[in-house]
C-alpha cells in the first residue's frame, strides 16, 4: 500500500542520526534538503567515499542514504564493505541506496551488495519517505553467509515496489509492450507521486496528529 | 561447506520514528519541496552545465567504437540525473536516464551508434535551451517516445550479449 502524501500520521527522524554519500555538490545537496525537510537535524554529508568511511567509524550512523556511483558503481563497494568490515551497530545499519542508472553488468552487484533498498532517481520526496520507513521495520532478518551479508532479499512482507510501480518510462513501454501494446505510452506518476488514500504505513499504524 | 547465519537485528531507526513529536507525513513531504525549490536555480545551472559538457564530449566522439569516450559521456550523464526534476525539467532525467541506456547497450555490443546518441543530446540541449518555456506535454512526450523507441533498438541485443559474457 502507497503512503499518502497527504497523510497525517506522524514519523519522528529529529534524533536519527543520517550519513548521505553523494559524489556530486547538488546531489548531496538534493539529498540533505529532503532529509532536511523531513525534519531529520543529525545529518553528515559525505561527498568522498573516504569521507563515509570515516565518517562509518567515527559516529554510530541510524540511517545511511548511499548513492551506488553509477559510472564506477562504487557506492555498491561501500556497502559491501560496510557490511563485511564494520561492527556492530553501524554493520547493521538500514542502508537505502539511490541509483541514477544500473548497468546490466551491476545489477548482479546492486542486488548482492548488502543495501535494504535501491531508489531510482530523479528523488521524489514522497518516494524517499517511504522507503525510509519501509526499511525501518522490524522483522526482516539479517544474513550472514560467505557470499552475502545484508537484509535478506527475500521479502516476507509487502514490498513497497508494487506500492509506486513503473517510476521510468521504459518500464512502463516493456509492460506495455509484453502485454501486446506497443507505442503506446502512458506518463508515470509525476515523481512517482502515490495515489490517493491514507493507509497505516509500518507495522502498527502511526499515531494520527490531533 | 559454507555456512548461512542469521540475525535480527533492532534498528534505532525503528523507534527513532515512532517517537512522539516530529512530522506529519503531508507536512513533511512539502517541506521537502520547499527546501528543493530553494535549489531550482542551481539546478538550472548545473543541467545547463551538464549539458554543454555532454555536447562537449559528443562533438569529440572519434568515427570508431571508444569504450573510454562512451563512458566519459555515460559519466556525465548518469551525474546528472535528478538535476532535472528539480529545475521543472523532468523531461530531462528521462532523456539522461535514456541515454545512459544507451551507452550501456552500445557498450555491451561494442557497437557505435553516433545518430542514436546525437539525439539524444541534441534534445538534452532543446530541454535546456527552454527551460524557461512551457513546451507543450504532448510533444515532449513524443519526443521522450521517440528517444525510447531508439534505445529500445539495442536492449535485446546487449541483454543477449550480456548474458553470454557472464
Amino acid at each position: 500500500m502507497a503512503l499518502d502524501p497527504k497523510s497525517r500520521a506522524r514519523f519522528n527522524l529529529s534524533k536519527t542520526v543520517v550519513l548521505l554519500f553523494d559524489p556530486t555538490p547538488l546531489g548531496l545537496a538534493i539529498l540533505t534538503q529532503i532529509l532536511a525537510g523531513f525534519g531529520a537535524r543529525k545529518i553528515h554529508r559525505c561527498s568522498t567515499i573516504d569521507e563515509a568511511k570515516q565518517c562509518v567509524s567515527d559516529f554510530e550512523i541510524d540511517l545511511m542514504v548511499i548513492d551506488a556511483m553509477a559510472e564506477s558503481g562504487e557506492g555498491y563497494d561501500f556497502v559491501r564493505w560496510l557490511r563485511a568490515n564494520v561492527p556492530e551497530p553501524n554493520k547493521h545499519t538500514p542502508v537505502l541506496l539511490t541509483a541514477a542508472h544500473t548497468k546490466a553488468s551491476d545489477v548482479a552487484n546492486a542486488r548482492d551488495c548488502g543495501s535494504h533498498f535501491i531508489v531510482a532517481k530523479p528523488l521524489a520526496p514522497i518516494v524517499v519517505l517511504e522507503r525510509i520507513i519501509w526499511i525501518a521495520k522490524e522483522g526482516r532478518a539479517f544474513v550472514l553467509s560467505d557470499e552475502y551479508v545484508g537484509p535478506d532479499r527475500r521479502f516476507a512482507k509487502a514490498n513497497p515496489e508494487g506500492e509506486h510501480p513503473l517510476r521510468r518510462r521504459e518500464d512502463q513501454i516493456q509492460l506495455q509492450a509484453e502485454a501486446g501494446a506497443p507505442g503506446e505510452v502512458t506518463e508515470a506518476p509525476a515523481g512517482g507521486a502515490a495515489p490517493a488514500g491514507a493507509v497505516p504505513f509500518i507495522d502498527r499504524p502511526l499515531k494520527a496528529a490531533s | 561447506m559454507s555456512s548461512v547465519r542469521y540475525e535480527f537485528p533492532k534498528y534505532k531507526l525503528t523507534q527513532q520514528l515512532r517517537e512522539p513529536g516530529g512530522l506529519a507525513v503531508a507536512d513533511a513531504v512539502d517541506g521537502a519541496a520547499a527546501n528543493l525549490e530553494e535549489l531550482r536555480p542551481e539546478c538550472a545551472d548545473e543541467l545547463q552545465k551538464a549539458v554543454s559538457a555532454a555536447m562537449a564530449c559528443f562533438q569529440a566522439f572519434p568515427p570508431e567504437f571508444d569504450p573510454a569516450a562512451l563512458q566519459e559521456l555515460y559519466a556525465i550523464a548518469a551525474r546528472a540525473v535528478g538535476i532535472g526534476v528539480v529545475c521543472g525539467a523532468p523531461a530531462a532525467d528521462a532523456t539522461l536516464v535514456s541515454l545512459c541506456n544507451l551507452l550501456d547497450h552500445l557498450g555491451v555490443i561494442q557497437r557505435w551508434d553516433l545518430a542514436a546518441v546525437a539525439v539524444h543530446v541534441q534534445t538534452l540541449q532543446l530541454l535546456a535551451a527552454r527551460l524557461r518555456e512551457n513546451l507543450e506535454a504532448p510533444a515532449i512526450e513524443q519526443v521522450l517516445a521517440g528517444l525510447e523507441k531508439v534505445t529500445r533498438r539495442y536492449r535485446l541485443e546487449a541483454a543477449i550479449a550480456h548474458a553470454a559474457s557472464a
